[in-house]
């Protein structure tokens, strides 16, 4: 029986220890209930909402904002259904979605510009492959086009990298770009892993949002017009869209705090740090 | 005083009762739920969803893709741990000194505990990397990569089991064929492995059952398309998919019919589970029946 | 470790060199053959071309010390038949030699419609290592005078390499997540918050978390567990009905715990919402079966006649089983529960949907909200990888992951050995 309770002892003493860690990192305010905000939905949106979510707490201590990823679909989908506060979306909510949730009503809080880059292997761009037609983009993804040298590259196969079903910039790419289905190598559920997967090959391409490009995974041209600040804003560039934070009706409360914390001063640095246009 | 001890008694041996009633209450409402939430995919889909056709936005729900990947990838794992397992059982059961296997026993049964999140981990940070420059391929996420991850974790499992099979073989059975003048290895190959082979066999099962079971370390290196290569014993192509790795991949954004569609890619794993279970059981009372009966 | 048993064969073989300068040749081959492996081996670890210079002179030595040993054999200890096998064997390695610097930088596969060409540096070091072991394992035979104990010698060579081969990826495993994991365990990195998506600061919430899961899966788990136990193996008739209990335990005890997740995901997170309830209850389930097995073979283990004794001397059925059947079987109930345990500090893919956020969860005021946890910390953190810079804080909390599991492990095996009562 000693034994039995020695490992008792320990598991209470593990609760006692863990309560009191909590009590320590917990916040001075025990009186005031804290609030929670959830968020959920679209991976390209998921670095701003996390560390605007951060910064957020520091300035707000007893609301907690909690935020998850899962894809534009999700996202619109848990604002209708109650379960997020928030929905994050990379694409705008489709009339099905709202046809399907007659009693929610979507409202959107813009809260930066982006456009759905072509991410390609530094090997590539080194080897001179840094602009793309529409056309040879849509080649590419259905199949037509199948080697790097079609378009001046080596003579490789193109290892092609999309986003999952569900994903509101898969669903940009896909509209803007004039695609029905692809043959796409792998699909990923999240932004940055199609950027890690282009990134780790010699010979791959891939979409995400325009704060996932950097040396290792430079962007393409397309149609002679680069990505940027400028030719989003101007519309130029031919696949840019608004990102979108969607609540249920117009926010109030904690969840407005939190929305004019991202369309604030703050708010908007981190949309611009993390490589993402703001709204101005 | 003797009347209440009886009631205490009853008492007690009725809360424990309810306690085990509880347990496997549980454990059935389990198994019930799975198959009543897949039914309604059944239904819908009928023996379509078998197919390899799979689109969620044209709501072509065909999982055949899936069952294939675990298939080609379980296949894959096995034919690394099995040999691998045995013959490391065998050494370890009889040929090691004591001092030798006192030290590497335990550390395979703690390797059997590593985490598969820390498996799929290491894969992504080593073994792509690896496998894409060994074998020129696209990415490296491959069934072959699914395999040889798989592998490795199936192999504790394996070597431990054997290890206890082989080893609960009676000595009188060894110490009989040494006396008739058979040498050491003859008298493993001809004595030890027969006796305990549904021991292995029992240990083999629970290996491919974790090899099916897994989800982590196999979601992270595989493509996760759901399609089937061309030529489908292609195992470097960055295509492919298990049954666990579509539904951690869909379980998040799934609704409606896909979730009904999951929920049998579930059942068919643990049907799988299921019938290996079972056939482990029947393997293990025939052992106890062997040794016992002399 | 002591050397006595190396001792002893440096002994032996020195005997035998004495007496047959033959062995030495036969000794040499081996290692050579050995070395021949190892090298092999190592090429394709480190991912380099050995050259064909040194290919082709590694495998002309090895081909002219198999030659040797098969002339020798025929000559003198005129064996024909069982030469067969090394003959091929040394076909094979002249063959080798002459073949494969012809071989393309890439070869093969391509030509199969196959997306992946073997490169000729993975070819020519598999070939190695399967002809050095091969060769290795041969040189046993002429030694032993082909025969049976070379056969014997020959295997266990044999296996020797299996279990290296099977203790190598393990090694790399340990030996990488040390290495680069140990760096980042700092006083920082255990008490301070997830920020920056992980790539800063810490991961006290997910530390906090898993601890936490792992307290509530035991107050699911060991009560149901344990009692389930003491009913099957105690109370109940064995029969059929105990038969299909069992079937079942197993049954749940093999499900992928990405079932469990599944099953949570549909029942617990509609009742409690995404909390540390939920992961607490789809972990107890998970774990049940695990308990109940273990607590069933450490109450089988107590002897019938122990039980007997109690009931001769007027115990009843309760105060055998709390007093005499009990006691000696606890270290074994608490070895399994704590193994159980390990592995729920573990899983990620039951709690993914169910109790953890990645950022923002925090510590939990209450059961119903929920937590952040170490595997799927170290899940996002791995998705992450090459997008921010995580690396450093991915290893350290795969190292800290495993840390606790295997020391939790540890610790039931200890407690195992440490009190085994034996009988």
């Amino acid at each position: 029986m000693k034994k039995q309770n020695v490992i008792i002892s320990l598991v209470i003493g593990l609760a006692i220890i863990s309560v009191l860690f909590s009590g320590c990192i917990d916040n001075n305010n025990e009186e005031s209930p804290s609030e929670n905000v959830t968020i959920k939905g679209s991976s390209t949106v998921l670095p701003i909402a996390t560390l605007a979510a951060e910064a957020f707490m520091e300035l707000y201590p007893n609301i907690t904002v909690s935020v998850a990823g899962g894809g534009s679909s999700v996202g619109i989908r848990s604002v209708a259904t109650g379960e997020a506060d928030i929905g994050d979306a990379s694409r705008e909510v489709k009339q099905s979605e709202i046809e399907e949730y007659p009693e929610i009503t979507f409202y959107d809080n813009k809260v930066a510009l982006d456009g759905v880059a072509i991410l390609v292997s530094k090997a590539i761009y080194d080897a001179g492959v840094t602009d793309i037609t529409m056309e040879q983009l849509r080649g590419i993804y259905n199949g037509t086009i199948t080697q790097w040298d079609e378009l001046g590259g080596p003579t490789e196969e193109i290892f092609i990298n999309e986003r999952e079903e569900g994903s509101g910039t898969r669903d940009t790419f896909m509209e803007l770009v004039g695609l029905e289905e692809t043959v796409a190598d792998s699909a990923h559920s999240a932004n940055s892993q199609v950027k890690q997967a282009v990134g780790g090959s010699e010979v791959g391409i891939g979409y995400a949002g325009l704060g996932f490009i950097d040396d290792t995974t430079p962007a393409l041209a397309i149609d002679s017009i680069a990505p940027s600040e400028a030719t989003i804003t101007s519309g130029d560039y031919p696949i840019s869209r608004s990102l979108h934070m969607y609540t249920n009706g117009q926010p109030t409360g904690a969840v407005k705090l939190f929305i004019d914390f991202v369309l604030g001063e703050e708010g908007q640095d981190i949309v611009a740090e993390e490589g993402f246009i703001t709204i101005n | 005083m003797l009347l209440s001890r009886t009631l205490k008694e009853e008492i007690i041996k009725h809360i424990f009762l309810v306690i085990a009633a509880f347990s496997i209450f549980i454990i059935l409402f389990i198994f019930f739920f799975l198959f009543s939430e897949a039914y309604p995919a059944f239904t819908s889909i009928g023996f379509d969803i078998f197919n390899t056709e799979w689109s969620v936005s044209k709501e072509h729900y065909g999982i055949g893709a899936a069952i294939f990947g675990t298939l080609i990838v379980t296949i894959g794992a096995m034919l690394i741990a099995i040999p691998l397992g045995i013959a490391s059982a065998i050494f370890l059961a009889e040929l090691a000194p004591y001092k030798l296997r006192v030290f590497l026993k335990p550390i395979i049964e703690l390797l059997a505990g590593i985490p598969s999140i820390v498996y799929g981990f290491i894969g992504i940070v080593l073994l792509i990397k690896f496998l894409r420059i060994s074998f020129d391929s696209l990415s490296g996420y491959s069934y072959l990569a699914g395999s040889l991850i798989l592998g490795v974790m199936a192999l504790p499992i394996i070597i431990s089991m054997s290890d206890d099979a082989l080893k609960a073989v009676p000595r009188g059975f060894k110490e009989a064929s040494l006396a008739v003048g058979a040498t050491k290895w003859q008298t493993i190959r001809k004595v030890t492995i027969p006796s305990a082979i549904s021991g292995i066999s029992a240990a083999v099962i629970m290996g491919i059952g974790r090899a099916v079971g897994e989800t982590m370390a196999v979601s992270l290196v595989l493509p996760n398309i759901m399609k089937i290569p061309i030529p489908p014993f292609d195992i470097f192509e960055s295509t492919g998919t298990t049954l666990t790795a579509l539904i951690v991949n869909q379980m998040g954004e799934s609704s409606g019919i896909q979730t009904h569609v999951l929920f049998s890619a579930a059942v068919i794993l643990f049907l799988i589970v299921a019938i290996m279970s079972i056939a482990s059981n029947i393997l293990r009372e025939r052992i106890e029946k062997k040794f016992k009966g002399g | 470790m002591d050397f006595d048993f190396l001792e002893d064969r440096i002994d032996a073989i020195e005997a035998l060199v004495k007496d047959h300068p033959f062995s030495l040749l036969c000794y040499g081959t081996l290692l050579y053959s050995s070395l021949v492996a190892l090298i092999g081996f190592s090429s394709i670890v480190t991912m380099t071309y050995l050259g064909d210079i040194l290919i082709r002179s590694l495998l002309l030595v090895l081909f002219l010390l198999i030659f040797i040993l098969i002339v020798y054999s025929y000559f003198v200890l005129h064996q024909k038949k069982k030469l067969l096998v090394m003959s091929i064997i040394a076909g094979f390695v002249i063959l080798s030699m002459i073949f494969i610097p012809l071989l393309p930088p890439e070869y093969g596969l391509r030509q199969f419609d196959i997306d992946a060409s073997l490169l000729k540096f993975l070819a020519t070091s598999i070939i190695l290592v399967i002809l050095g072991v091969a060769c290795g394992s041969l040189s046993f035979q002429p030694l032993y005078h082909f025969k049976s104990k070379a056969s014997e010698k020959s295997a266990y060579y044999i296996l020797l390499v299996s279990i290296l081969l099977v203790l190598y990826p393990l090694a790399i495993i340990m030996g990488n997540i040390i290495v680069n994991g140990v760096g980042g365990i700092t006083w920082e990195f255990l008490t301070e918050d997830v920020r920056r998506l992980g790539t800063e600061g810490g991961i006290f919430p997910a530390l906090i978390g898993t601890l936490l899961i792992m307290i509530g899966t035991a107050l699911v788990a060991l009560p149901l567990g344990i009692g389930c136990a003491i009913y099957l193996q105690e109370y109940a008739k064995k029969g059929i009905l105990v038969r299909i209990i069992s079937i079942c335990v197993d049954i749940l005890q093999g499900t992928p715990s990405i079932v469990h997740g599944l099953f949570g995901l549909a029942f617990f997170v509609p009742l409690f919402g995404i909390s540390l309830l939920s992961g607490a209850l789809i972990m107890g389930f998970l774990t049940l079966p695990i308990i109940i097995r273990a607590s069933e073979e450490a109450l089988r283990s107590v002897p019938q006649n122990i039980r007997e004794g109690s009931y001769a001397v007027g115990a009843t059925k309760w105060q055998t089983i709390r007093k005499v059947v009990l006691p000696p079987a606890l270290p074994s109930i608490i070895t399994g529960s704590v193994l159980g345990l390990g592995r729920a500090a573990g899983e990620t893919a039951p709690i993914m949907f169910t109790a953890v956020y990645f950022i923002g969860a925090g510590i939990p005021q209450n059961p119903l909200q929920p937590i952040q946890a170490l595997p799927y910390h170290l899940l996002e953190l791995t998705r992450l990888i090459g997008y921010k810079s995580v690396d450093q804080n991915a290893w350290a909390t795969a190292f800290l992951l495993l840390a606790i599991v295997l020391g939790v492990n540890a610790l039931a095996i200890i407690i195992r050995e440490k009190y085994r009562v034996e009988f």
